[in-house]
């Protein structure tokens, strides 16, 4: 047996041997998280520091005194009956040891609390016991065997054992911390990976960092070169959106980078090898604490599917639409041919009686009949005739035109008309007819409604004026006003409210307002009246 | 050559080599552990560890073959190291772990350990 190495030189050999061998272990944790690994490459290094071929650790989260444990154990402890032991009497000796720190286990007798586990322990061959302690917490126990020289430990193995648990204590608790990080980003990005959304993460000089898999999906799908070549990480944003597939979304998604909360680019279009893909793009940035880079977060929702059911049920809108308008005008049609038929059939009687005066009724309202019939087709070819060509026109001008003729019909007569037109007004690019169209049914529906407060005079208010790059024209009138239902499907569908009246007209004021890419507000009060606001683009 | 590779060759029946990279330390005694554990699972009764290129081993490569050594004995076999380098017979002295650990000059005398080992008294 060689004792006489244990010189001080020896002993400064053996704890640089052991801080050398831990602080390896733990930088290589860093590198390879892998805590069983860990732990059992700490057994090793004791084992081998103090020349016990047997030790076992007990160890379980700092915080955690459950049986929530793992242990790890090397020659003989590695037998699964002493493994349980030796779990059983960490739990029930671990506040001991928390108090009591390393102790022999020749001295545990006089703990009766612990005479049980005490018996088992020592028979099969552990000599000291002792806490791993972090911050004053217990993070478990470690049990070592005999020397395998036979010899008795000694102040200066008890020493070393100390420093070397004094060092690895704090490296698995921060060890437990580092896996939970570690479990918490994978977590995370488990997350991220179920979404339906593609998401790209890139950091503050605009490469790409993070992808889930969704992005990989979308990526493969809209250029598969990109995905085939290699990963998407560390790819600019340049050649993540290249311009030829994205058009038009680098740029877009560098302006709204800019903007405070972010912001969604709806219905962008990418470029697909089959076909185009339609998504709704948002940009976010993510803040750190510690740093003063922000990182961007781009999601990607693909919304082509709903975007075709979408235009597949405009479509089956405007089909139904059709549909309901032939048979409206099929019924609108028989009507008049009825009242026609009938007038034509009284005529006759009334002839064939001698009554000539009777039947010279007759025919005046059989002419009526036909007339009206006239103005329902006219405005069916209004509609349905309605080609725009624009030329520069002078709003002003029109409207003045279009008040010189309709003020001196007798739906008018009453009704006091103001007009306040802004002198500087541009020539717009319009399609005169149309708009005078527009105005003359515009102003026709004020008159009716003025009419149907049954008020004796009335008011309309013609203004113009301009915002920005659109022309703005508002018709105010004082009458009956229209309920919040009556306004919502104004224009968009063959609408009346009148007795004698068929809806193209105000069908027709719709198209008119598309053909020009012009908007328009209504405000509208029953009882109070209602004001049209028409915005037209100046060109 | 990885520094840490550990190879295996059978030399006779029951008797098998283990030849170490120049580093046992807690990157690969795992797999030295794993190797000895293979090696007696595989009616290997002798294990002989040639360290003839070994220049670092740390208190985890020593724990390897601690750890391992017990069981080795217990089913009538051993572990011997042997071509020790001076370095490294230094750290097992240090440990107090010269005398506990077969170590023999030569491959030569490790067989013949083997040898003298098996035969019965």
């Amino acid at each position: 047996m060689s004792l006489s190495l244990t010189t001080d030189q020896a002993i400064t050999d053996r704890r640089l041997l052991a801080l050398d061998a831990l602080s390896a272990l733990s930088s290589q944790f860093s590198r390879d998280p892998d805590f069983g690994r860990l732990i059992s490459a700490f057994i090793l290094t004791i084992s081998g520091q103090c020349a016990a071929a047997d030790c076992f650790i007990v160890v379980h989260q700092p915080g955690d005194t459950g049986d929530a444990t793992l242990s790890f154990a090397t020659g003989r402890f590695t037998n699964l009956e002493t493994a349980r032991y030796l779990r059983e009497f960490a739990l029930k000796g671990g506040t001991l040891h928390k108090e009591q720190g390393l102790i022999a286990v020749n001295d545990l007798a006089a703990y009766e609390t612990l005479t049980d586990v005490y018996v088992e322990i020592e028979s099969r061959g552990v000599s000291i016991v002792a806490p791993l302690l972090c911050d004053e917490q217990l993070i478990g126990l470690i049990g070592i065997g005999k020397r395998v020289d036979g010899r008795q430990y000694n102040a200066d193995d008890i020493a070393l054992l100390r420093t070397s648990l004094n060092t690895i204590s704090p490296l698995i608790a921060n060890a437990y911390l580092f896996l939970e990080i570690v479990n918490l980003n994978k977590w995370y990005l488990q997350i991220i990976d179920h979404i339906k959304q593609g998401v790209f993460v890139l950091d503050a000089s605009g490469i790409v960092r993070k992808v889930n898999r969704r992005g990989t999906d979308i990526m493969a799908a809209l250029a598969p070169n990109m995905v085939n070549s290699g990963t998407l990480i560390g790819l600019s944003l340049e050649c993540l959106f290249p311009e030829k597939l994205f058009p038009n979304w680098r740029q877009k998604i560098l302006e709204a980078g800019n903007i405070p909360g972010g912001k969604i680019l709806e219905s962008m279009i990418a470029k697909g090898p089959l076909q185009d893909k339609i998504f709704n793009v948002r940009i976010g940035k993510i803040e750190h604490e510690l740093s003063s880079h922000a990182e961007t977060v781009i999601s990607l929702d693909d919304i082509t599917k709903s975007k075709a059911s979408e235009q597949r049920l405009f479509e089956l809108e405007k089909l139904a639409e059709k549909g309901a308008m032939a048979s409206s005008i099929s019924h609108e049609l028989n009507n008049f041919l009825a009242m026609i038929l009938g007038g034509v059939e009284i005529t006759e009687i009334m002839i064939k009686k001698g009554e000539h005066g009777r039947a010279g009724n007759a025919l005046d309202r059989l002419k009526n009949n036909i007339m009206q019939m006239e103005r329902f087709t006219t405005g069916l070819m209004d509609y349905a005739r309605l080609e725009t060509r624009k030329q520069s026109t002078d709003l002003n001008h029109l409207i003045s035109d279009i008040l010189s003729f309709i003020t001196v019909q007798k739906r008018f007569a009453k009704i006091d008309t103001v007009i306040q037109l802004a002198p500087d007004l541009p020539q717009i690019e319009i399609d005169s007819d149309q708009i005078a169209q527009l105005i003359i049914n515009t102003l026709n529906n004020a008159a009716d409604a003025i009419a149907e407060t049954g008020r004796p005079a009335g008011r309309i208010v013609i203004t113009t004026g301009r915002e920005s790059d659109h022309i703005l024209l508002t018709i105010t009138d004082n009458g009956c006003g229209m309920t919040p239902d009556v306004k919502d499907r104004l224009f968009k569908q063959r609408l009346t409210t009148k007795e004698k009246g068929h809806g193209y007209g105000l069908m027709t004021c719709g198209k008119i307002i598309a053909n020009h890419g012009a908007a328009f507000d209504i405000d509208s009060t029953v009882g109070s009246g209602t004001t049209f606001c028409f915005r037209i683009p100046m060109a | 050559m990885n520094m840490h590779a550990i190879t295996q060759q059978k030399l006779r029946t029951g008797v098998v080599k283990l030849c170490t990279g120049r580093m046992l330390d807690n990157n690969n005694a795992h797999e030295m552990i794993e190797a000895i554990t293979n090696a007696q699972h595989s009616e290997y009764k002798f294990i002989m560890i040639d360290m003839s290129i070994l220049e670092f081993i740390s208190s985890a490569g020593v724990g390897a073959i601690l750890g391992t050594v017990g069981l080795v004995r217990e089913s009538g076999g051993d572990i011997i190291l042997y071509n020790v380098s001076i370095t490294i017979m230094h750290i097992l002295r240090v440990l107090d772990l010269e005398e506990y650990f077969t170590i023999k000059e030569n491959e030569k005398e490790a067989l013949a350990y083997c040898g003298t080992a098996e035969t019965p008294a």
